[in-house]
């Protein structure tokens, strides 16, 4: 049975919505906390989508393929630099008035929190499904993610890697006493996580964002004003949805079919 | 073959949903379809329109009139069952019935007051038609409908055929002139429709086609 409405899309106007979709959408931020190796990190990130391209599969699936993921990171790494401790003896030397000692002197060093910002953008694959509610008056339908098929992180990890080096050292710098200790700790610290450790942190903050990321294709109220009061005599015309579906159809070429009933 | 066809966009409203729209329309604003002088209409109103008594000479006050129309039955082509001869659908085109209640204030004889007694018959008719669009703007545009040809049953002799139809093919046309149905009512606001293509009337619907912004 026909509906009484029926709208469908292309690939390529498909294309136009779901970019609409993503400015829409704005930055979104979270916050949470995870690993570098031994070292904890806490972040704060901020996010943003742009681009990709949709790919229509029936019954139900929109796929998009390099969807670019802008993000800004603020990272803390906290190192505990315990492993630097060290002890002066005492040492005593025999005088003609007896043994003069010094005291044992031991040093420890503090945890540090080292600050590392930073900024560079991903690009997702995935599968994302069709959500059609009824909410508060209005029809929504979404894109939700149902599948993150592949992350393309790009250079950021190595540049990340080198921007945590040089950070590590600029935070070392500043602890008493670690003079002489410096070159070692930073390289004690560096080798303690690799390019695949950072790979892993930002792969695990891009994947926060994606998991549940839904965008809204679609949103109008179930009873609207077809026609605006036009006049003293002229009402609005009201008219509801009484249903609205969403599919992709499959044909030459598939499209994106948003089906509503009167 | 795809909605879209070789554009990017598609919507359509079919028989049933236009016929769910119109009858939406017709109940907010129902005077599009009464119209009449004193004493059948009184005032200009959301249910009614007023319009001047036929003027006429000798007639204190004019002849007294008034037009009523049942909310108009579209039938999309193809059509659904067989048309009044010579009405035919073909495609591209829309057929609507409707009832109109013709009613004159028939002046009482040798009343010395005036007064009119109502006098009414109602002729069933049959139109052929087809839709007209006007785009403006992306998302911005509507469709209304033009009547072609009216056929009224029964009536005699021919040449009374032909004026009553000419007459309500010109009411028609008249008020169905300002029934309007907007692309974001046809689309169901999924996009905001550029127009390319249509309207065209097939398969029992009435399409649009084009590109999205």
């Amino acid at each position: 049975m026909t509906s009484d409405l029926v709208a469908a899309v292309d690939e390529t106007a498909a294309n136009v919505l779901l970019h609409a979709a993503e400015a829409a959408l704005g930055t979104r931020s979270t916050s949470g906390s995870s690993s570098l190796g031994p070292f904890g990190v806490s972040y704060s990130a901020a996010v943003s989508f742009s681009g990709g391209t949709v790919r229509l599969v029936a019954p139900g699936t929109v796929a998009i393929d390099g969807l670019r993921i802008d993000y800004s990171l603020s990272l803390t790494l906290s190192i505990d630099l315990s492993f630097l401790d060290f002890c002066l003896p005492r040492i005593c030397i025999p005088t003609p008035f007896g043994d003069i000692c010094t005291p044992k002197i031991c040093i420890t060093f503090p945890t540090i929190s080292v600050p590392v910002s930073f900024s560079d953008h991903a690009k997702v694959s995935g599968d994302f499904g069709l959500d059609v509610t009824l909410s508060s008056g209005e029809w929504v339908v979404d894109v939700v993610i149902q599948q993150v098929r592949a992350i393309d992180l790009g250079t950021a990890a190595t540049l990340l890697l080198t921007a945590i080096g040089t950070a590590i050292s600029v935070a070392l710098l500043a602890v008493p006493f670690i003079g002489p200790l410096l070159a070692l700790a930073v390289g004690i610290i560096t080798a303690a996580f690799g390019i695949a450790e950072v790979t892993g942190l930002l792969a695990a903050v891009v994947n926060v964002f994606m998991a549940g990321l839904r965008f809204e294709v679609y949103r109008h109220a179930q009873t609207f004003a077809a026609l605006p009061a036009g006049g003293p005599f002229d009402p609005a015309v009201d008219v509801t949805l009484a249903s609205v579906t969403a599919e992709v159809q499959a044909s030459d070429e598939n499209e994106l079919v948003l089906s509503a009933d009167i | 073959m795809s909605l879209t066809q070789a554009h990017h966009a598609f919507a359509a409203v079919s028989q049933e949903g236009l016929n769910e729209a119109l009858a939406a329309f017709f109940s907010a604003r129902p005077h599009y379809l009464h119209y009449g002088s004193p004493p059948f209409v009184v005032a200009s109103s959301v249910t009614t329109t007023l319009i001047d008594p036929i003027p006429f000479p000798n007639t204190p006050g004019g002849i007294s009139w008034a037009v009523d129309f049942s909310v108009p039955a579209v039938d999309l082509f193809p059509a659904d069952g067989a048309l009044p001869p010579p009405l035919t659908l073909v495609a591209g085109q829309l057929a609507l019935a409707t009832t109109v209640d013709l009613t004159i204030g028939c002046r009482l004889s040798e009343d010395p007051k005036g007064r009119v007694v109502p006098l009414r018959t109602a002729l069933p008719v049959v139109a052929v038609g087809h839709p007209v669009s006007r785009f403006f703007s992306p998302g911005v545009g509507d469709i209304s409908f033009t009547v072609d040809a009216v056929s009224a049953q029964g009536v005699a002799p021919g040449s009374l055929e032909a004026l009553l139809e000419c007459l309500v093919r010109m009411m028609l046309n008249a008020f169905l002139e300002d029934v309007r149905l907007p692309f974001d009512l046809i689309d169901a606001g999924f996009f905001k429709l550029a127009l390319e293509e249509g309207p065209l009337v097939a398969d029992d619907q009435i399409t649009l086609r084009g590109d999205v912004s």
